[in-house]
């Protein structure tokens, strides 16, 4: 049987920024759970993305 | 184009998240074919060198600035969980008692 | 003593900031005339007695201070069930988000009571904004206010129902494919859809990202530019929103019109139109041209596939909208599910109603592996086609002047059993939103049945003050006054 190699690689970088990437939570790391969220990151319904620079 | 058949429905279902019964599916099956006849209309029309539209804009992309803004405080992140507790949104469990699930 | 549920707001924002009445008068003539009126129309899902007399007594007490108001002072006003409130709830109409508390004001909301609105509550709509005729409510029924055995049109039929009925004076409402324009037409009321991006969605339930757009339901043309004053605008949190300088939409009301060309497109003139509705929309022609308009025929060639794009592109981009709503951080969930993933699923096929299921299985396959190109690929591509035939059109003219939907209200039931009959109640409307250009409805008179008949304008994109220019002294010069109907 002939067998064909398929790579995929998953790569996880925590970026140097003081907010998220689709919102302006704080990427704080100490934080206590579900205090950094805000309507966009919990995706509420109607919120809307805007991309971190 | 196409046709759809019964199991297509229920591949599709699935992808979706949906649970469709017998009749459901039945029903499906017969409205779908009727709108996407329709829509083979679209084939009459050469199409090979126009491009496509995505946005009504033309679009740039908009960035914010890395900012930290004010969070929602906690109560109301969690105000509208279907259940909750202090800290967190809780859900039944993962796995199931088999040890498969998702 | 006047009944002020039957001014406009033009009429009532410059009373209550004169003087001549309180904004709590106003907002109780208004309140009466809910508890009066609206149980045979329906149009109301949530009335906010307590919140709103206190807004209107917040504009009362700085007015009384002398300080200065906003352009929307003291006039009640209604908000479709996807526009998102930190008070009351924010359903969609859709049992998944009943009970649904917004922890946050849409752009919208927070633009209308920085200018001192009053809102009086939340109004009907279809599921997530999935139909023509509000039928797809899964909380209840609204009725056409010029007959109850009829439909509002939809979806922002309880948004119609309400200015028709002078139970607010202003609705906002959502238009993806002619929700806001089909109702106003059904239920005799003005219906302005803006450019896309001229309006911020942030906070406005997505159905379709690339083809929403928030607008005003009024009972005239002037209290849609006011409106449109209030709610456009660059917002920073809505990345598509249009960066434009702020602009007066009553800038251009009262202008002559002479020497302005309006095309009429030969597409839009077809069997499938009501004899009735085409003989309305030509002597409202006839009027445009006595003002000194210049009528033209122009051609948008690919009229014919508008629907078919409508429904490739719109359940696509809903597929993916409404992914989000699983049961855990908000809204409905399935109270028996053994896991997780059946939780998912138990909720959303619970949650969710017929046309939106629907709808989420035909974008879903539209979207699968294999199919992809073959529909939505090709439906992005015939939209470029269809807005090319709007770009060829403005350039032999101004402003396109079409029938607003082919027939007059329908009763209820007569289409639901037919989800293609029921698409293609929006023939005349989507068009307009694939091109992204803004399209206003206006009544032209009523048929023999006494039901109300619109008609349509279009510009090009961000021309919305030659657009509002156009519907005034349309308006002005018509002689075309509905009234209130009997209720």
């Amino acid at each position: 049987m002939e067998y064909e190699a398929v790579i995929g690689m998953e790569v996880h970088v925590q970026l140097n920024c003081k907010s998220k990437v689709f919102c302006g939570c704080s990427t704080n790391f100490d934080a206590p759970a579900n205090t950094n969220v805000c309507p966009v990151c919990l995706g509420m319904p109607g919120a809307m993305p805007v991309l971190n620079r | 184009m196409s046709t759809i058949s019964r199991s297509d429905v229920a591949y599709v279902a699935g992808l979706a998240q949906l649970d469709m019964d017998e009749a459901a599916t039945e029903r499906l099956v017969a409205e779908m074919n009727s709108i996407l006849d329709y829509m083979a209309k679209l084939n009459e029309l050469d199409t090979e060198s126009v491009e496509p539209m995505m946005h009504a804009m033309a679009l740039t992309n908009v960035f914010r600035e890395d900012e930290v803004t004010p969070s929602l405080p906690r109560e109301l992140a969690l105000r509208g969980a279907p259940t909750h507790d202090d800290e967190y949104f809780t859900v039944p469990k993962i796995l199931d008692a088999e040890g498969g699930g998702a | 003593m006047s009944n002020w549920f039957e001014k406009s707001a033009f009429e009532i924002r410059e009373a209550v900031a004169g003087g001549t009445v309180t904004a709590r008068e106003v907002a109780t003539s208004f309140l009466d005339r809910i508890d009066a009126v609206d149980e045979k129309v329906g149009a109301y899902t949530q009335v906010w007695h307590d919140e709103a007399l206190a807004q209107a007594d917040a504009v009362d007490a700085k007015i009384a201070a002398g300080k200065l108001v906003g352009a929307l002072a003291g006039v009640p006003i209604s908000l479709k069930e996807l526009i998102c409130t930190q008070s009351g709830e924010t359903t969609c109409s859709s049992k998944i988000l009943a009970g649904f508390q917004s922890p946050y004001d849409a752009t919208v909301t927070q633009k209308l009571l920085a200018d001192d609105a009053v809102v009086l509550g939340k109004v009907n709509m279809d599921e997530f904004a999935m139909g023509s005729s509000t039928e797809n409510s899964a909380v209840q029924k609204t009725s056409n206010p010029w007959d109850l055995s009829r439909v509002p049109g939809g979806s922002s039929g309880g948004s119609a129902a309400s200015v028709a009925s002078a139970t607010s004076a202003i609705s906002f409402g959502s238009d993806t494919g002619g929700s806001i324009r089909q109702p106003a037409a059904f239920c005799g009321c003005v219906g302005l859809k803006p450019t896309y991006g001229r309006v911020s969605r942030y906070g406005l339930v997505a159905f379709a990202s690339s083809l929403d757009q928030i607008g005003p339901l009024t009972r005239d043309v002037r209290d849609a530019a006011l409106a449109m004053n209030v709610i456009s605008g660059k917002d920073p949190r809505d990345a598509t929103s249009a960066d434009l300088p702020a602009e007066d939409f009553t800038k251009k009301l009262g202008d002559s019109i002479a020497g302005l060309k309006i095309g009429l497109p030969k597409e839009y003139f077809v069997d499938a139109l009501g004899s009735e509705v085409r003989a309305l929309v030509e002597k409202a022609t006839k009027v445009l041209e006595d003002q000194g308009a210049e009528i033209v025929e122009v051609s948008l060639p690919h009229t014919e596939y508008a629907v078919s794009v409508y429904y490739i592109v719109a359940p696509a981009e809903a597929s993916a909208n409404l992914a989000r709503f699983d049961g855990v951080r908000y809204g409905f969930r399935h109270p028996d599910a053994k896991n997780v993933s059946e939780m998912y699923v138990k909720t959303k096929s619970e949650g969710f109603g017929e046309e939106v299921q629907r709808r989420i299985m035909l974008g879903t396959y539209v979207l699968s592996s294999g199919y992809y190109d073959a529909y939505y690929l090709k439906a992005q591509k015939v939209r470029t086609l269809i807005t090319q035939d709007f770009d060829e059109a403005f350039k032999a003219c101004d402003i396109i002047l079409t029938p607003t939907t082919p027939s007059t209200a329908f009763t209820m039931g007569e289409k639901s059993n037919d989800p293609l009959e029921m698409y293609l109640n929006d023939i005349f409307t989507i068009s307009a939103n694939l091109a992204g250009i803004p399209g206003i409805s206006l009544p032209c008179g009523t048929s023999a049945s006494g039901l109300p008949v619109g008609f349509q304008l279009l510009s090009k994109a961000f021309d919305e003050a030659t657009l509002l220019q156009t519907a005034h002294c349309y308006e002005q010069h018509a002689d075309v006054n509905l009234g209130i109907p009997n209720l």
